[in-house]
């Protein structure tokens, strides 16, 4: 054949593309093989999430190990792989620091409790035999802002926590224990919390001592951990007694729900009245907290989701009225690609007739990064990469997952992430550093 | 009325307006001047690819004009050897004519025709390896055996499925 002087790999980017979309997978990854320009051209083209579109959600199923069904995971593992090379190659350049403005604060690690998601607010305790002190530090300049005293011991660190219901309304929640002639007493305790509008002020009342009646108590070894929103308190027994005490706080209801059909309860979360529940299998389950404390409801208050098979972390999101985020790091279950981890998005809504649809959210990808260094935040993952750098994974409203790598200040390998938002724009550290060797949670606000 | 068009190696062709209209490009260029004698350049055609451009223009004539609810990059995968009998019997030429066909097409703003001229590449490149697609198109593989190393190595997976 005559060489042709104009060739293939001289048409511009639009023909190329047009080709690039009417070829089979297959056929695409050989061309982008041929040469530098239809490499670099395709890699950072959509055909690849073009074919991902036309693969069904993968997670969404159990694994099966029949061949289709292993292609599609292939595949789809393969274009998440290249949808990260594209985000390589568009990501911004590497930041530090140093050169954004950023505030750090640090804070011994034995004060640290809880911060409240969304918020510059933290909350910790000290114990006296008979009462509980609470107090509220303001995490931009550790400073404490107020604090309270309640009559009751708490019964553990994790059945310790809060909400933030309004702009500077908070809601704290705690199990107190009493010894009455060497009987144990628990009771749901809520405090509710104002700030003043500047933040140097917070003011407590002690709403409510709600006594745990003895026999629904006696259905737990002990509480394991407490979440609450704006209404409901939810206690849950250790993970293995599947049990969970739901507590109307406003009206004094209370409620037992027990999961029954699993052996045990990985990870558990509290959002706008839903108490989503991933089971021992990734059996994710939404029980509307509502209907759980109506007996009159003719509505079964659980719903089953879905399946997250080999799931590893998982973090729950309220998005908006009756909408959730799901954010999964999973493991993908392919010999090809050992240990890396998969992070998906699903967005769950929930409609006026009470039935929750699920839909893939705006990412599925897979992640080049130790999967014991990875911590998943609100919207977005940070991993450790080396010495002092860190990478932050945002998920966004594009399919793209948008990166930033940062240089943070006494980032060691020993440091371990306990705490991202990324709507307040925090990264929390813990770890000793400096002659002290004393654990601190470092903080790093982005100003 | 017939309109005249010039190439740029200065060929002149009259042609129906119909049949020139077919293209976006002169279209709108009639619509611009209006009524004219005037003849249109097209700086980026040579005579024989226009010949064969008009060719194609005069068989599709009657067709309905593209009106942007083409079907989906879905569905023209799945269309991709459905090239009508007239349209590949038309487009059975030699690659620098096929290539200038697609540039053309695509210069002229023929729609119908920048699909044939894609498809047919899609066709010529389905079930080859990149060495078999450099070879077909007298690509020179530019990647340091390192590099090709590491791309194989990424696309490992395609190979055991």
């Amino acid at each position: 054949m005559t060489p042709a002087a104009i060739r293939l790999d001289t048409l511009c980017d639009d023909i190329i593309f047009q080709v690039a979309f009417l070829l089979t997978l297959d056929d695409l990854l050989h061309l982008s093989m041929v040469c530098k320009r239809f490499y670099s051209t395709l890699c950072c083209s959509d055909v690849w999430d073009h074919w991902l579109d036309a693969l069904p959600p993968a997670t969404l199923l159990p694994y099966d190990s029949s061949p289709p069904y292993r292609r599609d995971e292939t595949v789809r593992l393969a274009i998440r792989r290249t949808l990260y090379l594209r985000s390589i190659l568009s990501s911004s350049p590497r930041i530090s620091l140093d050169t954004i403005r950023y505030k750090q604060i640090s804070v011994p690690a034995e004060r640290w409790c809880f911060r409240i998601e969304g918020s510059q607010w933290m909350f910790n305790c000290t114990q006296s035999p008979d009462a509980t002190t609470i107090q509220c530090v303001n995490l931009m300049d550790s400073s404490v802002i107020g604090g309270i005293s309640v009559a009751a011991k708490l019964h553990s660190a994790t059945t310790f926590n809060g909400h933030l219901y309004q702009r500077n309304k908070l809601l704290i929640a705690m199990v107190g224990e009493n010894i009455c002639h060497q009987e144990r007493k628990l009771s749901v305790e809520v405090v509710t919390v104002s700030l003043e509008e500047n933040g140097t002020q917070a003011n407590f009342t002690h709403q409510r001592s709600i006594p745990v009646p003895e026999k629904l108590s006696s259905l737990f070894t002990r509480f394991d951990v407490l979440q609450l929103d704006k209404d409901h308190v939810v206690l849950s027994g250790n993970w293995s007694t599947k049990t969970f005490l739901v507590v109307d706080w406003k009206c004094d209801k209370m409620a037992i729900y027990r999961s029954s059909n699993y052996w045990r309860v990985f990870h558990w979360r509290l959002l706008d009245s839903k108490l989503f529940i991933v089971h021992d299998d990734g059996q994710l389950d939404i029980i509307d907290v509502q209907q759980l404390l109506n007996p009159d409801s003719l509505i079964s208050p659980t719903k089953k989701i879905m399946t997250l098979p080999n799931y590893r972390s998982i973090r729950f999101i309220h998005q908006d009225t009756n909408v959730f985020s799901i954010l999964v790091i999973a493991q993908a279950n392919d010999g090809n690609l050992p240990g890396a981890p998969i992070i998906s998005h699903f967005q769950v809504s929930l409609d006026a007739d009470g039935k929750f649809s699920l839909r893939r959210g705006h990412f599925d990808g897979l992640l080049f990064a130790l999967e014991t260094q990875l911590y998943l935040g609100s919207m977005g993952i940070i991993s450790k990469e080396a010495s002092e750098e860190a990478t932050i994974w945002s998920i966004g409203e594009t399919k793209s997952l948008s990166r930033v790598s940062l240089c943070l200040p006494n980032l060691s390998e020993q440091m371990e992430f306990v705490d991202l938002d990324l709507q307040s724009g925090m990264i929390a550290l813990k770890g000793s550093h400096g002659a002290s060797r004393t654990p601190k949670i470092n903080l790093y606000w982005i100003l | 009325m017939p309109v005249l068009l010039v190439t740029s190696d200065n060929e002149q062709f009259r042609v129906e307006k119909v049949v020139a209209q077919r293209s976006v490009l002169i279209k709108n260029m009639l619509e611009d001047v209006g009524e004219s004698d005037q003849p249109i350049p097209l700086p980026n055609v040579t005579a024989p690819v226009l010949k064969k451009v008009l060719e194609y223009c005069d068989h599709h004539q009657t067709d309905p004009l593209p009106t942007g609810d083409e079907p989906s990059a879905d569905e023209s995968r799945k269309r991709t050897t459905d090239i009508s009998e007239w349209d590949q019997k038309f487009i059975t030429v030699d690659q620098e004519m096929l290539f200038e066909i697609i540039l053309a097409a695509n210069y002229l703003d023929i729609k119908p025709l920048l699909d044939v001229g894609c498809k047919t590449v899609a066709n010529m490149i389905k079930g080859k390896s990149p060495e078999e697609i450099r070879k077909l198109f007298n690509i020179v593989n530019d990647f340091t055996p390192e590099e090709e190393a590491q791309i194989k190595k990424e696309n490992e997976w395609a190979e055991d499925r």
